[in-house]
């Protein structure tokens, strides 16, 4: 008897056996006459049992989606899975954001405002609709979307957008045309005018602007421009009196206290100047 | 002496003239005061548009850079003359509040506004030129008494900070049984960060030379991976994959002994400068 040590040894006894078996065959001859017991008994001490595995592939509920996405930093997320309720989940198996419980990106009252934990979706220019979502005060592609290596250019983009008009837009134009953050404006329907924008907890204001001082102009800025306008007598000094301005479209004269009238939420940054004095 | 000779002497001459033309333009960061007379378009004195990098701010040596002081007040205009590009350009103020005005060549006026202190440091205005071109800016103070003023105009202003991002997992226990864990810094907890922060060196405090084998980082905004140094377990030169800061970070760690870590993630980053500096951010 042969004490089995290993796999290879195990092989080997196995071979072994069968190998005395055709000699004691060949030994007892093959002639017609004799019944041939095939059965070769198994020498194996012990074997292992085929089961089907263990690993329980559960499916994702919403539950855990959301979880995944809006309270990443508290999950218990390995290389492969997610922890979650003392069930594992396999990163392999997230599903793609169901755009029919996002909402869309729409202002009321020239109010945009993403809520945390809330799915977000918008189309681009080639038809294709993309998910994002709210979290910690910030817009983004979805975390499970990144963690399955579904980085896309085109959510992030739109992700900063957003998340940088909630938390301070000065430097928009340096990362996006006129052009384009007009587009993104009007798609959410921010018409001309002051607006806000709310990421979570962080809130900014604008003034929708046509003209030279880029698209959304804080409102802080207007407000500073707007006053200096209205109480800074030498700003036109140079401007006879009765010189007319085109402002946002509009007709100004200059009165004799070399003033405007301009009403608070005109395009003060629209301005067609006329002839300076000789 | 014939022709082709002396068309190479020629050649040769006026090449070097270039090179040395070529070395006396400014290409360092700068700081100009204001030189009387400058109080009117006709005696606008010339200066440079700011052309920062974030690459150069990052190496300290701030190429590019050109900033302008001077006194005003009600009385006292400055005017300046300064070539800008087309398109969208920057004007950052800092010191004491001024209104300024800048007009195209032929004089028509492309925007007249106020800079009044909003934060800590400079604060940045946004404004489109039309054409590339010489522009004319006024300053003018706010009160009749002369204040000092500082600006640049062109492109933004930079600056560089750091900042500290927390493990999720808390501690990192590499067991024996050997294989990679996993760990994850989430920058989305960081509440001062700015938006456009690019990171361009990372460095993983809290473990020793030796505590792993293998440190593998990943900002899983843009997907990009790359290995950390063996030892110092940091990498630099990162501007040019422009990796966002504020992302899930996640590290892989080889196994290299059983030992336990608790891991911070420190990431240095560039950003354009908003109306508040950004001190280090936890």
């Amino acid at each position: 008897m042969i004490i089995h040590v290993n796999k290879n040894n195990r092989i080997m006894s196995q071979f072994m056996q069968q190998q005395r078996n055709h000699l004691a065959l060949s030994i007892l001859g093959n002639g017609k006459n004799l019944k041939r017991d095939s059965f070769i008994p198994d020498t194996q001490l012990e074997s292992g049992v085929y089961t089907k595995s263990t690993v329980k592939r559960v499916k994702f509920s919403t539950a855990v989606l959301d979880a995944i996405n809006f309270e990443y930093t508290n999950t218990n997320e390995t290389e492969d899975s997610f922890l979650y309720g003392g069930i594992k989940y396999f990163k392999s198996d997230i599903p793609s954001i169901d755009l029919d419980r996002c909402l869309d990106i729409k202002a009321e009252n020239n109010k945009i405002v993403f809520q945390t934990g809330a799915y977000y979706k918008f189309t681009d220019q080639q038809g294709n609709t993309h998910a994002l979502s709210c979290a910690y005060n910030g817009v983004s592609q979805p975390y499970s979307e990144l963690v399955t290596g579904n980085q896309n250019d085109i959510s992030y983009e739109m992700g900063k957008f957003w998340s940088m008009l909630s938390s301070d837009g000065t430097y928009m134009g340096l990362y996006y045309s006129h052009d384009t953050q007009r587009q993104f404006l009007n798609n959410a329907g921010i018409t001309n005018g002051f607006f806000s924008v709310q990421a979570g907890a962080k809130q900014k204001e604008y003034f929708y602007s046509n003209g030279v001082a880029g698209v959304a102009v804080p409102k802080s800025r207007y407000d500073t421009t707007y006053n200096m306008f209205m109480h800074d007598k030498s700003v036109l000094e140079e401007f006879e009196v009765g010189s007319v301005f085109l402002i946002g479209g509009k007709e100004y004269t200059l009165n004799a206290e070399r003033q405007l009238d301009i009403p608070y939420g005109a395009d003060i940054y629209d301005i067609k100047y006329p002839k300076k004095s000789a | 002496m014939n022709k082709k000779k002396v068309t190479k002497i020629l050649t040769t001459c006026l090449m070097s003239l270039f090179v040395i033309g070529m070395a006396h333009i400014t290409v360092h960061a700068e700081t100009v005061y204001e030189t009387e007379p400058n109080d009117s378009r006709e005696t606008a004195e010339l200066i440079e548009a700011n052309k920062e990098t974030p690459s150069g701010t990052i190496d300290g040596s701030r190429t590019g850079q050109f900033v302008v002081k001077g006194y005003s007040s009600t009385d006292d205009a400055d005017w300046f003359k300064v070539y800008l590009d087309a398109g969208t350009n920057y004007f950052t103020c800092n010191d004491n509040p001024f209104n300024y005005t800048i007009e195209d060549e032929s004089g028509n006026i492309i925007l007249k506004d106020r800079y009044e202190k909003g934060g800590f440091g400079p604060t940045a205005f946004e404004f489109y030129t039309p054409s590339s071109g010489y522009y004319y800016i006024q300053i003018r103070g706010i009160i009749s008494t002369q204040k000092s003023y500082i600006f640049l105009v062109g492109s933004p202003n930079y600056a560089v900070t750091k900042c500290e991002i927390p493990c999720r997992e808390g501690k990192i226990n590499m067991t024996s049984s050997g294989g990679t864990q996993t760990a994850h810094f989430d920058a989305d907890v960081l509440s001062n960060l700015p938006e456009d922060a690019i990171a361009f060196s990372v460095a993983l405090d809290g473990l020793r030379s030796s505590s792993v084998g293998t440190a593998r980082l990943t900002n899983e905004n843009s997907g990009t991976s790359f290995s950390l140094n063996y030892y110092t377990w940091s990498k630099d030169k990162l501007l040019s994959m422009n990796l966002p800061v504020k992302s899930t970070w996640t590290a892989k760690l080889g196994f290299k002994t059983v030992t336990s870590f608790t891991p911070v993630l420190r990431v240095n980053f560039v950003y354009p400068i908003y109306n508040t500096m950004v001190e280090e951010v936890y």
